[in-house]
């Protein structure tokens, strides 16, 4: 009887999770069709996409606002958002903890550090190797947190509480830094609260190859991480090799977020709330999660940096704000769920 | 011998649990550990399911060191069932015995319709096929623990591991979980070896048993010939009658004091 087949139990579940990713699609090009157009010179948006079907126009200066402002900054956007959520959803399944985000990993107070320090510390130090010295800060804090907690293997729980105290550790130093040489602060706080100001094609060819390879990975751990969220000992039992594949996963994540940053500059709760927002919509299934995110985080960080520009137009405020500022109430939303329960 | 332990001990950390010990399994067996806390019921179930690294000695399934096999030939011979596995709250329970199929699948590949085939089987098994879209997390007990006992059975084990599978279940569901074991492994042969807190449930239900006190064997046999009022009082320290099930032949314990 065909109706008895497994496949058709799975049936349900399976057209929402495609909607969702549909629907997610679809917002994602809005919105970047949208912060292509939003701006002083407001372009409409057929005409956007008139403009970017074509190669850039020397002579015109809608195309060259187009070709050469928004979108490089729009995509950039993209990139950082998605690489943010995918970390966060990653840190989410691995430590089986609804909390983890990047921050937990150290990679947000690592990468502030070594940039901070790069700036103000160096003198001299060329601003386009900023992101650079960020990349290579949330790394080396990163590995420390997994070195840390490694005990014969690495537990959830050892991994946050060592990430917590390197984050601490990291944190007190900018804060050192920032008061020893006070006189130079003005630029490094613009770029500890995050933001896409100013980021054109360069950012995009740094950070491109980093989300591509690790966000390609990512997506395909899916089933990975829907195992070992039955825990270690089942994982184990199933014949996972979990420590292994633990490595992998916060690794990606670790890359993903490092990335991310390293461009942007400290962007929080996009990683956390992300995945969450996914989850209440259509389910844990890592399989799906892992790309909804994705495409979720690159939408809210684009809405959000539109929001940047158009609050407080002409100033602009750095869109990490913009994202506390959606996030924090979310979170204690959250809290207050996970304690009713 | 499906399952063997020779001359392994156990540790965690630097805590010795089980300092040296041998146990050997035959397929078709269920065999079932009892002892007090602490006595490394558990822990041994744990290294014989590969969890546990031991200090020193080797566990072989079928023959072969289970540490030097890829632990994915290991998980298509063995399944394990922890004592409290967690899931996902939204998990179905079809979602969930699909599972099992895990260690069949390399990482890129889909379940097929064998998959499915035998994710049916485990359900109607188990009596869980009327369960399949339930959430995990909104069964009762007893159906839970027959979900996850599905889970296990799609792996097509050999073996099968359970650590404590009745706690937290009223008396029925405990019935109705033994039952379906004791079937499991009359109708497919399925090897089990258990740990349990009742001793009279271990007693009906094993062919043998093995008595552990501080990571030490006391006695092992079947539960006839090895459950006497002495065994009772060495292993847990209770005063207690044994007396003989009339319905089942089995011998039955009543424990009425402990041991000053």
């Amino acid at each position: 009887m065909r109706n008895n087949s497994v496949s058709t139990f799975v049936g349900p579940k399976r057209r929402r999770q495609w909607i969702t990713l549909m629907a997610l699609a679809a917002m994602a090009i809005l919105a970047i069709t949208a912060s292509i157009s939003i701006g002083p010179v407001s372009i409409p948006f057929l005409k956007v996409w008139e403009l970017l079907a074509k190669p850039p126009v020397q002579s015109d200066i809608a195309s060259q606002i187009v070709w050469n402002i928004r979108l490089p900054r729009t995509l950039v956007g993209c990139l950082v958002g998605a690489g943010l959520a995918l970390s966060g959803a990653l840190l989410q399944g691995v430590m089986r903890n609804p909390l983890a985000d990047p921050h937990i990993i150290g990679v947000s107070s690592g990468a502030g550090f070594a940039a901070v320090t790069a700036m103000i510390v160096i003198p001299n130090f060329p601003p386009s190797l900023v992101p650079a010295a960020a990349f290579v800060g949330a790394m080396a804090s990163g590995v420390l947190v997994y070195a840390l907690a490694w005990r014969a293997g690495v537990s959830p729980m050892r991994m946050i509480l060592s990430g917590v105290a390197v984050s601490a550790l990291m944190n007190a130093g900018t804060s050192a830094v920032l008061n020893i040489f006070s006189e130079n602060v003005q630029s490094v706080m613009s770029w500890l609260a995050g933001g896409l100001a100013g980021r054109g094609w360069h950012h995009w060819h740094q950070l491109w190859p980093y989300i591509l390879v690790a966000g390609t990975i990512a997506l395909l751990t899916g089933r990975q991480v829907n195992v070992l969220l039955l825990g270690d000992e089942m994982a184990t039992g199933l014949g996972m090799r979990v420590e292994r594949v633990r490595m992998l996963l916060i690794g990606l994540a670790c890359i993903l977020a490092a990335a991310a940053v390293s461009v942007s500059g400290l962007i929080g709760f996009v990683g956390l709330i992300v995945p969450h927002i996914i989850r209440l919509i259509a389910g844990s299934d890592y399989r799906f999660l892992l790309p909804a995110s994705a495409l979720g985080g690159a939408t809210l960080l684009v809405l959000a940096d539109i929001a940047a520009r158009m609050v407080l137009d002409p100033i602009e405020l750095p869109v990490g704000i913009l994202t506390a500022c959606l996030g924090a109430p979310f979170f204690l939303y959250l809290l207050r769920r996970r304690t009713t329960h | 011998m499906i399952l063997a332990a020779k001359n392994i001990s156990l540790s965690y950390e630097s805590t010795i649990i089980v300092p040296e010990l041998s146990i050997f399994i035959e397929s078709g067996e269920i065999v079932t550990f009892i002892g007090p806390n602490g006595s490394g019921k558990s822990t041994i179930l744990k290294a014989l399911a590969r969890y546990l690294k031991a200090r020193s000695g080797v566990v072989y399934l079928n023959g072969q060191d289970i540490q030097s096999m890829s632990t994915k030939k290991v998980a298509q011979q063995l399944a394990i069932l922890p004592q409290t596995p967690q899931a996902p709250a939204d998990l179905t329970v079809v979602e969930l015995v699909s599972r099992g199929r895990t260690p069949h699948l390399n990482w890129w590949q889909r379940s097929g319709a064998n998959d499915y085939e035998v994710v049916r089987w485990a359900l109607e098994q188990t009596k869980t096929t009327h369960l399949a879209d339930r959430l995990v997390g909104t069964l009762s007990g007893g159906e839970r623990q027959r979900a996850w006992i599905a889970m296990a059975l799609a792996q097509s084990p050999q073996v099968l591991l359970l650590d404590e599978p009745t706690t937290y279940l009223d008396i029925c569901h405990q019935l109705e979980v033994m039952e379906l074991i004791s079937r499991l492994n009359r109708e497919l042969g399925l090897t089990v070896v258990m740990v349990l807190h009742d001793i009279n449930q271990a007693a009906r239900y094993s062919h043998r048993l093995i008595a552990l006190k501080n990571g030490t064997i006391i006695k092992q046999g079947p539960p006839q010939e090895i459950l006497t009022e002495e065994l009772l009082t060495e292993v847990f320290k209770v005063k207690a009658q044994v007396k003989t099930d009339s319905a089942s032949g089995c011998p039955v314990c009543l424990p009425y004091g402990i041991v000053e």
